[in-house]
């Protein structure tokens, strides 16, 4: 009496954690909102077999063609659906009958190689590192064909060896020759053989179904012999004849079941899986490369994320413009400030709280920065910066804050000058020139406030103090109490650090069309709610700009600072301000004439 | 210690063994360019699986022990949901048989990926430095860790 030919699961598959990362990227860098199916590749360990069935590993290699090649490789594709309820809603029934039918064809066309292939559908949750799956090794017959076992023998040891080295795992025999089971030769073959997925005595793996499907749409025969090759001492050879019809519709099968036995995907939930410091780099950037999907796909998010940004000044400005920097997903923030953090700081400036009172401001908001993102890179720096105009009086000290601060601007990307005092800008201006370093400048008013990026060597345009005719002096001395201190609207500087971060971030992308154009200037005033976009050009006697003061401090250092400091009028002189000025009181005095009653007019 | 080429050339052997074990779910060989890995998962109650890795400790020259405990649950609309688990060293012990080993939670230098890992300096101390058949007397100890039956499986 013949018996039915049984079959067992095709496979049981295992992703590993390292296969939902790699999609993770994928999807975050590549694929985006594409949701076309993608190739995939599964290394069969067919020597460590355990459960009697193969197991269909997946893992960040597995989207490499280049995979393994000593491996026997299985093709597969994954599909990533864009949304949990399209995930859901796919017919999965439809889904695998569409593969198998292209299965059989690609079979027929180019060989049982073809016929054999695994699906993944998923759907990534990237905001919750939650991830739905489910894989099918779609497995088909024609419907009402049936295959009956004729005879079965083991094979000697002697046989497969010859075989079991080779990377294929299905293979022919024509003449007494192994070769590729082509539709050419399966046509003219004495047998097939396969590196069988099973390890059940007698039952090979459910995808003989395939092969026995191909094979007999090629070769009408009475029989078909398949040598089922193991690694252990269970290989077989069965005759098997193939009743019914072999053309009709085919039946197909294959979506693998969970570990209860029940036909439904599975789910991995990895938001426990690694460091949080990790997964809070990974979820920064995540927000940001959404950006590049659909509203921005030429954004350089790396030119963003790499800069190293040099905040001079840990008040108000400062805070927020680290946030913001942050939140754009920069690295690597350092700050100057030379006070520490007073009653009245935390409540207006947002790196701080109340029991950072009397902390060092730049080390405060540097230990904040770092609170609230771990991996940022962050340090801050306790100094003054030495004022023109505020004559030298520990200059042991005020040169070491000096060479401290030509470092920091020299080991940077970016400065923004955030400070209270107008003549604290004038030396990172001059050094920002030197290094030919990108500087962004914040300054505020009560209910106004000036953002702006100082030219360079290429666009010609004008830096902080491009529109003085004096070079800054003392501007403390003898002030009162609402004089030094920056009174102001407190929703001036968000307005003005928002602005100061986001026309840096314009102005690093690689070209107008990704963020529009970066402009010079952006005044605001608060009064009026209004923005106003300037442009000056750079002046050619420009007390922080101009070349020969540039050129002093590159050749002088110190000595130079020490001299500005000690007398401004030194940098006026340097840059022909004093001659602008003589020339001014002197056509002042010639435009100037008295009438006959001496009263004064000017013309 | 044991060199890594040995390391190489034995692990296919204890691969073999380890994919007899009625708890191996899987078991897979993976070739890495220098050194080779052993990835088996095993069932260890109804609803916890574990995971476990065996490579090579470059600066110990001993073979490694890493793990972690995923538990299993079925949601309302019949999904296999997997979520790793994290439990306290009494709760740890009460599933696998630590004795007198130890056993830290560490990050992964490359992929950050938090693990359980069995401390490996005594490693030579409880097998012998012996060459030979050295990872056989090594999975013979350390896997019973989570098996206390395992030898039957070797003998």
């Amino acid at each position: 009496m013949l018996n039915d030919l049984k079959f067992s699961p095709a496979f049981k598959s295992f992703v590993d954690t390292s296969f939902f990362h790699e999609l993770s990227r994928l999807k975050l860098e590549v694929f985006k909102l594409d949701s076309a199916e993608k190739e995939l590749f599964s290394a069969l360990d067919l020597e460590n077999i355990t459960s009697n069935t193969v197991s269909l590993s997946l893992r960040d290699d597995s989207f490499d063609p280049v995979l393994n090649n000593e491996a026997v490789t299985l093709k597969g594709s994954v599909l990533n659906f864009n949304t949990i309820e399209s995930f859901k809603s796919c017919d999965k029934v439809k889904f695998i009958k569409e593969k198998g039918q292209q299965l059989l064809e690609q079979g027929l066309k180019n060989g049982l190689k073809e016929c054999v292939r695994f699906y993944v559908i998923s759907f990534a949750d990237l905001k919750k590192y939650k991830f739905y799956y489910w894989v099918c090794m779609p497995t088909f017959q024609s419907e009402g064909s049936s295959y009956e076992i004729i005879s079965t023998k083991s094979i000697e040891d002697g046989v497969k060896k010859d075989i079991w080295e080779q990377n294929s795992f299905i293979s022919c025999v024509v003449d007494g020759k192994i070769q590729e089971a082509s539709p050419q030769y399966l046509k003219v073959c004495q047998k097939v053989i396969f590196k069988d997925f099973s390890r059940l005595k007698g039952i090979p793996a459910a995808v003989t179904k395939n092969f026995l499907t191909v094979w007999s749409q090629i070769s009408t025969r009475n029989t078909y012999t398949i040598c089922f090759l193991r690694d252990d001492n269970s290989s077989f050879a069965a005759e098997i004849r193939v009743t019914g019809s072999n053309t009709g519709c085919l039946k197909v099968s294959g979506w693998e079941k969970n570990g209860l036995g029940k036909l439904a995907p599975k789910s991995a939930d990895l938001s426990s899986l690694m460091d949080p410091v990790k997964i809070a780099e990974q979820s920064i950037d995540l927000n940001l490369k959404l950006m590049k999907w659909r509203i921005a796909p030429d954004i350089d998010l790396e030119r963003i994320k790499n800069i190293k940004a040099l905040i001079l000044g840990s008040g108000t400005l400062g805070c927020y413009v680290a946030r913001a920097l942050l939140a754009w997903g920069t690295r690597h923030v350092t700050f100057v400030d030379n006070s520490t953090v007073s009653f009245s700081n935390p409540v207006r400036q947002p790196l701080f709280n109340f029991e950072d009172c009397g902390r060092p401001k730049a080390e405060a908001a540097s230990d904040s920065l770092k609170k609230i993102f771990p991996s940022v890179v962050s340090a801050g720096y306790q100094l003054e910066i030495p004022m023109i105009g505020h004559p030298v009086s520990n200059e042991s000290k005020q040169r070491k804050d000096y060479e401290i601060l030509d470092e920091l601007i020299r080991t940077h990307d970016v400065i923004f000058l955030l400070m209270d005092a107008r003549e604290t800008r004038w030396l990172p201006s001059v050094l920002g020139r030197m290094h030919e370093k990108i500087v962004i400048n914040a300054a505020l008013g009560f209910d106004s406030y000036l953002v702006m990026r100082h030219g360079n060597n290429n666009d010609n345009l004008g830096c902080y103090f491009c529109n003085d005719i004096v070079a800054p002096s003392d501007s403390l001395t003898d002030r009162t109490l609402d004089q030094m201190c920056t009174v102001t609207r407190p929703g001036v500087a968000l307005l003005a650090a928002s602005q100061a971060v986001e026309l840096l971030v314009t102005y690093l992308q690689p070209s107008t069309n990704v963020l529009g154009s970066a402009p010079h200037q952006i005044r605001g005033f608060l009064n009026e709610f209004k923005t106003v976009k300037l442009e000056t050009p750079a002046y050619q006697h420009c007390c922080a700009s101009n070349e020969n003061v540039i050129l002093t401090l590159k050749e002088n250092g110190w000595n130079f600072v020490k001299q500005a400091l000690d007398d401004y009028k030194c940098v006026e002189q340097l840059s022909g301000l004093s001659k602008v000025q003589e020339e001014a009181e002197l056509a002042i005095q010639e435009d100037i004439s008295f009438d006959d009653d001496e009263e004064l007019s000017i013309e | 210690m044991l060199s890594l080429q040995q390391y190489n050339k034995q692990l296919p052997e204890i691969a073999k063994l380890v994919s007899r074990w009625d708890k191996a779910s899987r078991v897979q060989l993976i070739k890495e360019i220098s050194d080779h890995i052993l990835v088996v998962n095993m069932r260890q109650k109804q609803f916890l699986t574990i995971e476990l890795q065996i490579n090579y400790d470059k600066v110990y020259q001993v073979p490694s022990i890493r793990f972690r405990l995923w538990e299993h649950a079925l949601d309302d609309e019949d999904v296999s949901s997997s979520k790793l688990l994290f439990l306290s060293d009494v709760e740890l012990r009460s599933i696998i048989a630590l004795n007198s080993f130890s056993v830290s939670l560490s990050s992964d230098p490359t992929t950050k990926e938090v693990w359980y890992h069995v401390n490996n300096c005594d490693t030579d101390a409880n097998v012998g430095t012996e060459p030979e058949r050295y990872l056989l007397r090594w999975i013979s100890l350390y896997l019973q860790i989570f098996d206390p039956t395992l030898n039957i499986m070797l003998i």
